[in-house]
């Protein structure tokens, strides 16, 4: 008997050893995917020509470059989400940076839900938690890494976009749409004895402070504490419902200016830090006491002393999720982001944390955006180090995000003909020397393949300029789609609350949707589905195309999209009626995308977000580069998923809308 | 009394060093292991050296048979009230015999507890590292007077000093160029004071702080204490924490001592023939 259980034993060992062997020792094949976010095909050509970067060059004559075709709309977490799944919009639900609820107008997180919350107990001003609530990823579709992962394959995955919270299967970090500490998309912090001039439009955090004795008393604001409620509003004489709110978290920090030189000491909680005036702080941990010596949410974030006087003004970057002890998960499975921490330190988690917010409202200047935007790029570049010398089988998907964040802001001090140029020796080349930090990424990536590993480099779209704003609510409204309560007041009214949707055909949301006011959809819907519908959709198309910008005779718009014919899939219910591809030079206006209107339809663009990319989707191609050879002409987002799935011979889902286009040397 | 602490330093830091020597290029935990296998093994025998063992051999031996009486006579709760109250009694008893060695234990405890931190609670600094560098001195007057901090080669003082007179103190941002181990010397109105800034990978013993205070200065056996009188109360270098594993898990030194000790203790006390 003791014979029998031994053998048994051993058996089982063995099998485990066998199994835990096949999966070590994995497919044997090697796919590297670098994702460039916004490079774009005509620059990279342009910069290839002129020989400054001879890793892509040299890529591009061993294997083959060619333009991507982009989605439309071409806005990112569209276009990833259809890198991601092989599936159109329609399939995977994701149309825009916005969404709005039909039934109050009112935008919603269009990436992922948190909650609802879970049961709890209240004991006073204590809450008990009693089962936890969710984050819920809304993009729908399986991710080409979960049906690797299926297959056997090993998968790393690094900061993809539009995976917040990580789908489970292999290992993946999320990217693009992953909150800050507060569940929001990256709220900075300023603090400041002097308000800036537009503080009204500032969507960081306005901080006022005194300075006393050259000591400045703050506070970091971290999110609202789940286990402690107040009471906020009471009937008169206490009588009725008390109702409740959970505090924000608060941590108190102090500033000690120096009597005389540009220089401050800075203490939170256990850090101490000396700044000089224009100088960064390296990353400082802090813990937010939900429940005392029990319960802490931690977070990080990095200080900026811009100025000491005769205006006191510091910087605090958004609260970021600590990888060490995530707040929410970051990555899949949840203990891989701290074994992250442990190899990488610490490092920026939210999603796309190049500060372009504080640039466009004036609290940086563009140098301090290249600054900032060159840490994040350091730190990036680091991890691609730790994922090539870590990466022995399966697939790597490396994302970079400096492009596209330097693109956004950096066009109109390379591009002499946007109304914003201005001369700046070193921002002038900035877009050229992020096309060259790649070129040296790249390099460090070659060294790494090997005859048998597939290597692509792919952008998700391209880049254009953006001179002019158009704003389509004013366009509609000026061609009687949209009727408003009160004429007089056009433009002081935010979030479509002038709008009198009884008498409004047609209203445009987001950076390219235009909506129909349609019966059963909207609250206050009076276009009824079917031939009327069809007959504004073609009504509201011609008048689209046929805008004029007076100031020139342009036509800012050069397609107009109906995503009922052109998607597929069970998701089109979340989709606008129609999508507008703008021409070159042309993008919506600032006010346009919430529902506001402007004297003007078309306006300058003033801000230094000065490159954007959600033109007609043909303008604007991503690129596919790779050491193997493309075998169509013009291949797509969607058909890199199949050719993905396919170099490890793992057949695609039905639904998928693309096709295998790499092909062997 | 600064005076005693400092000949205490000196007589017990090149001990500690002697021990750590042949650990130095091996992981830091195993020179805690080591250190902490000794000293559980050594305190178990001051123990038993400075207890009455023969009393307290008879007070466990009355809680071991109260104990088995309060299981045979558990149905007479009369029985088993009396002899818990006696237990209870024991148990003080055995803790008052263990008082006076407890205290005695205290002191090379305390010795060496300040030993495992000048050598594992920080780090020194990476080449490129900064840190801030902190004296408080004695009355906030003294930040009027003039103020420097001299930097060696290989040392990059990077701030101006910033000046806090609520506390009162100066700081200073100062970055690590080279290995080694540098001297700083701080300069205020006529007097100067030399801090010492680690450089380079690896463990050793590193100084964080200077004091007047004598027991703080007991606290901290790596350089000496700063003579009474002088304008800078306690001079400070806020190190990062040295990070030790064991098989892959992290350590915190304080409780790797105290585990590590007692686990040996316990495993010795018996080889000893010591009751504890």
């Amino acid at each position: 008997m003791t014979r029998l259980r031994l053998l048994t034993a051993l058996g089982l060992v063995a099998m485990a050893a066998v199994a835990a062997a096949c999966r070590v020792g994995g497919s044997g094949k090697r796919v590297i995917v670098i994702g460039i976010d916004g490079m774009d095909h005509g620059l990279l050509e342009q910069f290839m020509g002129e020989g400054r970067l001879p890793n892509f060059s040299r890529l591009a004559d061993e294997g083959s470059l060619s333009p991507l075709e982009t989605t439309m709309p071409p806005l990112s977490p569209v276009a990833w989400s259809t890198f991601i799944t092989g599936l159109d919009p329609g399939g995977h639900g994701v149309f825009d940076f916005l969404l709005r609820d039909p039934a109050t107008m009112e935008v919603v997180e269009p990436f992922y839900a948190i909650g609802p919350e879970g049961r709890s107990l209240n004991i006073g001003s204590w809450v008990v938690p009693l089962s936890g609530g969710d984050v819920e990823l809304y993009r729908r579709g399986q991710a080409f890494w979960e049906l690797l992962d299926q297959a056997g394959i090993e998968t790393t995955i690094f900061r993809m976009p539009v995976n917040f919270p990580p789908v489970i299967g292999g290992r993946s970090f999320a990217g693009m749409g992953t909150p800050d500490i507060l569940g929001l998309h990256g709220i900075y912090t300023f603090f400041t004895d002097y308000p800036p001039e537009n503080q009204e439009a500032m969507t960081g955090r306005l901080e006022l402070v005194e300075v006393v004795n050259g000591r400045v008393e703050a506070q970091l604001y971290g999110p609202p504490n789940a286990l402690r409620r107040e009471p906020t509003t009471t009937t008169v004489f206490g009588a009725g419902e008390v109702e409740y709110e959970n505090p924000e978290l608060t941590i108190d920090f102090e500033v000690h200016i120096d009597p005389e030189a540009p220089a401050a000491k800075i203490v939170v909680q256990e850090t101490e830090l000396v700044l000089n005036e224009g100088e960064w702080s390296d990353w400082v941990d802090v813990e937010f006491e939900a429940l005392p010596y029990l319960v802490n949410v931690s977070a990080m974030g990095r200080f900026y002393l811009q100025k000491v006087r005769p205006d006191f003004r510091l910087y605090v970057s958004p609260l970021q999720i600590h990888p060490d002890n995530p707040a929410m998960p970051l990555s899949s499975p949840e203990d891989w982001s701290g074994d992250l921490h442990d190899v990488l330190g610490p490092f920026y988690t939210q999603e796309l944390p190049e500060e372009t917010k504080a640039f466009s409202e004036g609290i940086f200047s563009g140098r301090e955006f290249w600054e900032q935007a060159q840490f994040v790029y350091q730190e990036r570049r680091r991890a691609l180090d730790h994922f090539l010398e870590d990466f022995d089988d399966g697939l790597l998907f490396f994302y970079f995000s400096s492009v596209d964040q330097g693109s956004h802001m950096l066009y109109h001090y390379a591009d002499p003909e946007h109304p914003l140029h201005e001369p700046d020796e070193l921002l002038e080349q900035g877009i050229r020397q992020l096309y060259e930090e790649m070129d040296e990424a790249l390099g460090r990536v070659l060294d790494a393949v090997d005859d048998d590993t597939t290597l692509m480099v792919m952008s998700d779209h391209g880049f254009s300029p953006f001179y002019w704003g158009v704003n389509l609510n004013t366009y509609l409204l000026e061609r009687g789609y949209i009727t408003l309560r009160d004429p007089t007041r056009v433009t002081d009214l935010p979030m479509f609350t002038n709008v009198d949707w009884s008498r409004t055909q047609a209203y445009a949301f987001g950076m390219g949707g235009v909506f129909v006011n349609l019966e059963g959809r909207e609250q206050g819907g009076i276009v009824r589905p079917g031939e009327e519908y069809n007959r504004l959709l073609d009504e509201l198309e011609r008048d689209l195309l046929a805008l004029v910008d007076e100031r020139n005779g342009n036509a800012p718009i050069g397609l107009v999209l109906k995503t009922r014919e052109e998607f597929t899939g069970p998701h089109l219910e979340l989709s606008p009626d129609l999508l507008v591809g703008y021409n070159r030079g042309y993008r919506y206006s600032w006010e346009s995308p919430l529902g506001e209107f402007s004297e003007e339809i078309v306006v300058d663009n003033d801000d230094p977000w000065s490159g954007d990319h959600t033109n007609d989707y043909r303008l604007v191609p991503g690129i596919l580069l790779t050491n193997r050879q493309v075998s169509v002409e013009n291949p797509g987002l969607a058909d890199l998923t199949v050719s993905v799935l396919n170099e490890f011979g793992v057949a695609p889902l039905p639904e998928m809308i693309g096709q295998d286009v790499i092909s062997d040397r | 009394m600064s005076t005693l602490v400092h000949v205490l330093h000196v007589v017990m830091t090149p001990i500690f060093e002697v021990i750590t020597w042949p650990f130095r290029s091996l992981a830091p935990v195993w020179a805690l292991t080591a250190i902490s296998a000794g000293a559980g093994i050594f305190l178990v025998w001051l123990f038993g050296k400075t207890s009455d063992q023969e009393q307290i051999k008879a007070v466990r031996d009355r809680i071991r048979g109260n104990l088995i009486g309060v299981r045979l006579f558990q149905h007479d709760i009369g029985v088993v009230l009396g002899l818990q109250r006696r237990i209870f009694t024991d148990t003080f008893g055995f803790m008052r015999l263990a008082l006076v060695p407890l205290l005695v234990m205290l002191v090379p405890v305390v010795l060496i507890m300040t030993q495992l931190a000048l050598r594992f609670d920080v780090r020194p600094l990476s080449p490129g590292e900064s840190v801030v560098l902190k004296a408080i001195v004695r009355d906030a007057s003294l930040l009027d007077q003039p103020l420097s901090l001299e930097a060696p080669h290989g040392v990059t003082v990077e701030t101006p000093p910033v000046r806090v007179r609520t506390n009162p103190e100066v700081a200073w941002r100062v970055r690590v160029d080279t290995a080694g181990d540098h001297v700083l010397l701080v300069h205020i109105g006529d007097e100067a004071l030399e801090k010492g800034l680690s450089g380079g990978g690896g463990w050793r013993s590193i100084g964080q702080l200077r004091t007047t205070n004598p027991l703080d200065a007991l606290l901290y056996p790596g350089e000496p204490p700063i003579d009474a009188g002088h304008p800078i109360e306690t001079i400070e270098v806020a190190y990062p924490p040295l990070e030790m594993s064991l098989l892959g898990f992290g350590v915190n030194w304080l409780i790797g001592f105290f585990v590590f000790s007692m686990f040996f203790g316990f495993a010795f006390k018996g080889v000893l023939g010591v009751e504890v």
